[in-house]
């Protein structure tokens, strides 16, 4: 554990001593910021901080994917191409305590951008907004791991490829893909109830995000992301393993 | 400390390394030499745990390489080819964290950095962010990382490549003051590098070892055939055939042209022509002065005596001297031993003749035989009476073996080929998506140089560092 530690700390002092992480939050936090504005403008009243919060909070989680995906492409990508990986995967060190430490390092970064979202519910306090809690964190709850999950599906398509573009494209669309299953084939449409259309309503992102921002988070559906991010991390950790033979 | 046994890897169905076998002692530096793609990083990468292991044995300090990895690891510091840096990280900074991964207390270890540092002279940079160094320092970083938790075994995998010669001199500085306590590994293909620097040498090609010995006994066992150097002024014709009547000379040979071998990927040999073709035609004139390679029989010295005679004959004696192989010399005795071997095993005279019509003609000497009877007259010289068939097949060998290089670099360098290759892309495609003006410069000099031997040579040199 102490060696994922170390992994960790090395992974934040590489995400900011490089740009791109900067750059991926000024975005997000850009589109994060129209999105409330635009919430805020549909009701524009502090009494409906709560209303504001979830209609946010079920709609940024889009942008937050791709902000972590482009963040995390270069996570082992890039060790594979520089040969650092081979420093790694010699040292005493287990391969799942490197995927592990590389995740948390990315959890850490997430964390930190969610909290300068906290900006717009000071504001609203300022101006006399009295919010209600419960919904609001637990729709921070819901954004934290849909952000896990675009983390540990990032980390496994890094390992794919040494060409980060390449991780880029595959994180990406597989991410788009995960979110838009859902309104793609399930909410209004005539086979709304068949076997298929409800599992790919199950499977997509997005369709259990709302129970998140409503304020009543389903234990299914925390239970759901952590599934997807421990499977996309183990994953990960085979491929090292397979992957060394090259 | 190290033991490889039998090691094998296979890439596909081809075989990086096979029965691959040696050992390492404590305190000892071992040499892995052997031409590039002969197996050095693969099996290194095996003793570290990095690659898996397809068949044999290693044990690392005492570990089982397969069973313990973890307890290897521990006792092991490696730098591999491409120098592991996290180049957005200070020296300092970078070395702490290879620090706590490999396990070193966080008590002490300050000063275990600060103590690398000074013993890889790198303490002037440690502030310096890693990226910004030059290539000496990058390397000797790498270094100070395969040493930071004093390892028992450190394995080096080219140490000095892409260093400019005072670096060179720096980083061996630093791998001798490390001799003694640990034990190591390291590879290259830089000759004088294994002089300089190691106890024994393991010389290995298509992933098997050829040699496995100390470098005294080495050189002792190339110089078993001794050769001698003269240059001597006077008549060339009559001092040639007096050289070849002396007792104990095996041979007179004139020397024509000064050739350096090198090696390529497939560890064929590819003789480059260097210098001058030197006049080997045999005049009489008393005033000019010949260069003889005379090969002796050995244990026999016969300088002084030949020394007079010549003097005795009123010529003038220039120069006289052993000819002791260098370990150049034997290195590449060794690979072409090794790959004539190979000719033997795999292929049939047909492939030989085939090779040879693939190869189109670029010296006029070498042509593919027209038929059986001229390759007979080739074989054999005239005159000469073959009593048995035993005979007959020891000669057959020692000629082939003779002309192995020319076969070993028509099979690699199709000179007409590649010519025609070249000049086909260029009308393919418009030059300025090819290649941009420099490139296309050095392309023509390189078609120009295509029809002499080192154009050839050349021109694979660069499609390597491209691949590279």
């Amino acid at each position: 554990m102490k060696n994922t530690y170390y992994i960790t700390q090395r992974e934040l002092y590489a995400y900011f001593a490089s740009p791109i992480a900067y750059i991926m939050m000024a975005f997000f936090l850009a589109f994060s910021g129209a999105l409330f504005s635009i919430f805020f403008n549909q009701s524009p009243s502090t009494a409906e901080l709560n209303t504001i919060m979830r209609g946010w909070s079920g709609s940024v989680g889009f942008f937050l994917l791709i902000f972590v995906s482009i963040i995390t492409i270069r996570l082992i990508a890039e060790e594979q191409r520089t040969g650092t990986l081979e420093l790694l995967l010699t040292s005493p060190v287990r391969d799942w305590e490197v995927v592990l430490g590389k995740f948390l390092a990315t959890a850490v970064l997430l964390l930190l951008t969610l909290a300068f979202t906290f900006f717009y519910i000071l504001l609203m306090v300022m101006f006399g907004g009295r919010p209600d809690w419960g919904p609001v964190l637990s729709g921070y709850l819901g954004l934290f791991l849909v952000g896990g999950v675009a983390a540990a599906f990032g980390i496994l398509a890094s390992s794919l490829t040494q060409s980060q573009a390449v991780a880029a494209v595959i994180g990406i669309l597989v991410c788009i893909v995960l979110w838009f299953l859902g309104p793609l084939f399930v909410t209004s449409g005539p086979t709304s109830g068949d076997w298929w259309s409800v599992a790919l309503n199950y499977a997509s992102l997005q369709s259990h995000v709302d129970s998140f921002s409503r304020g009543s988070p389903d234990l299914k559906d925390i239970f759901y992301y952590v599934t997807l991010i421990i499977l996309f991390l183990g994953i990960t950790v085979q491929i090292l393993k397979m992957r060394r033979g090259e | 400390m190290i033991e490889a046994e039998k090691l094998t890897k296979y890439f596909g169905d081809r075989a990086a390394v096979r029965d691959l076998s040696f050992e390492v002692k404590k305190g000892e530096i071992v040499g892995l030499l052997g031409p590039n793609g002969a197996g050095k990083t693969t099996t290194m990468r095996m003793l570290t745990g990095y690659l898996p292991i397809d068949g044999g044995r290693a044990v690392v300090a005492g570990y089982d390489v397969v069973d313990k990895p973890m307890e290897v690891r521990r006792r092991l510091g490696y730098l591999p080819e491409t120098v592991p840096l996290y180049t957005e990280m200070p020296v300092r900074a970078y070395l702490d964290f290879t620090a706590k991964i490999r396990g070193v207390p966080s008590k002490g270890r300050k000063r275990r950095i600060e103590e690398v540092m000074e013993l890889c002279r790198i303490t002037d940079v440690s502030e310096k962010v890693i990226s910004k160094l030059s290539r000496g320092y990058k390397q000797r970083v790498g270094l100070a990382q395969a040493i930071i938790h004093n390892p028992q075994v450190i394995i080096l995998d080219e140490p000095t490549v892409g260093l400019d010669p005072r670096q060179i001199i720096e980083i061996r500085k630093v791998i001798r003051d490390l001799a003694g306590n640990h034990s190591m590994i390291l590879s290259t293909h830089i000759l004088p590098e294994v002089n300089a620097l190691c106890d024994r040498v393991v010389i290995i090609n298509r992933g098997r070892v050829l040699v496995e010995d100390t470098l005294a006994n080495l050189e002792r066992q190339g110089a078993s055939a001794e050769r001698l150097r003269l240059e001597v002024r006077g008549p060339q014709q009559a001092i040639q055939e007096f050289l070849a009547q002396w007792p104990n000379v095996l041979q007179v040979e004139r020397p024509t042209t000064q050739v350096t071998a090198s090696i390529d990927s497939q560890g064929n040999l590819a003789p480059a022509v260097t210098g001058e073709e030197v006049d080997t035609s045999l005049s009489n004139d008393p005033d000019k002065t010949a260069h003889f390679n005379l090969k002796v029989t050995p244990d026999a010295d016969i300088r002084e005596s030949l020394a007079n005679a010549i003097i005795q004959q009123g010529w003038g004696l220039r120069e006289i001297g052993l000819v002791v192989p260098t370990l150049e010399e034997i290195f590449v005795n060794l690979i072409t031993e090794d790959l004539a071997r190979l000719e033997e095993e795999n292929e049939t005279a047909e492939d030989l003749e085939e090779l040879e019509s693939e190869a189109g003609q670029p010296v006029s000497r070498i042509r593919p035989a027209q038929d059986d009877d001229e390759l007979d007259e080739l074989d054999t010289e005239p005159g000469e009476i073959v009593e048995t068939e035993a005979e007959l097949n020891s000669q057959e060998i020692g000629h082939r073996q003779g002309r192995n290089p020319a076969n070993a670099r028509q099979r690699v360098y199709p000179v007409g080929k590649a010519q025609e290759q070249t000049a086909g892309k260029r009308k393919a495609a418009p030059s300025f998506l090819t290649a941009s003006p420099k490139d296309r410069s050095s392309q023509e000099q390189d078609s120009g140089k295509e029809a002499i031997l080192p154009g050839a040579e050349k021109d694979q040199n660069s499609t390597e560092s491209e691949r590279e």
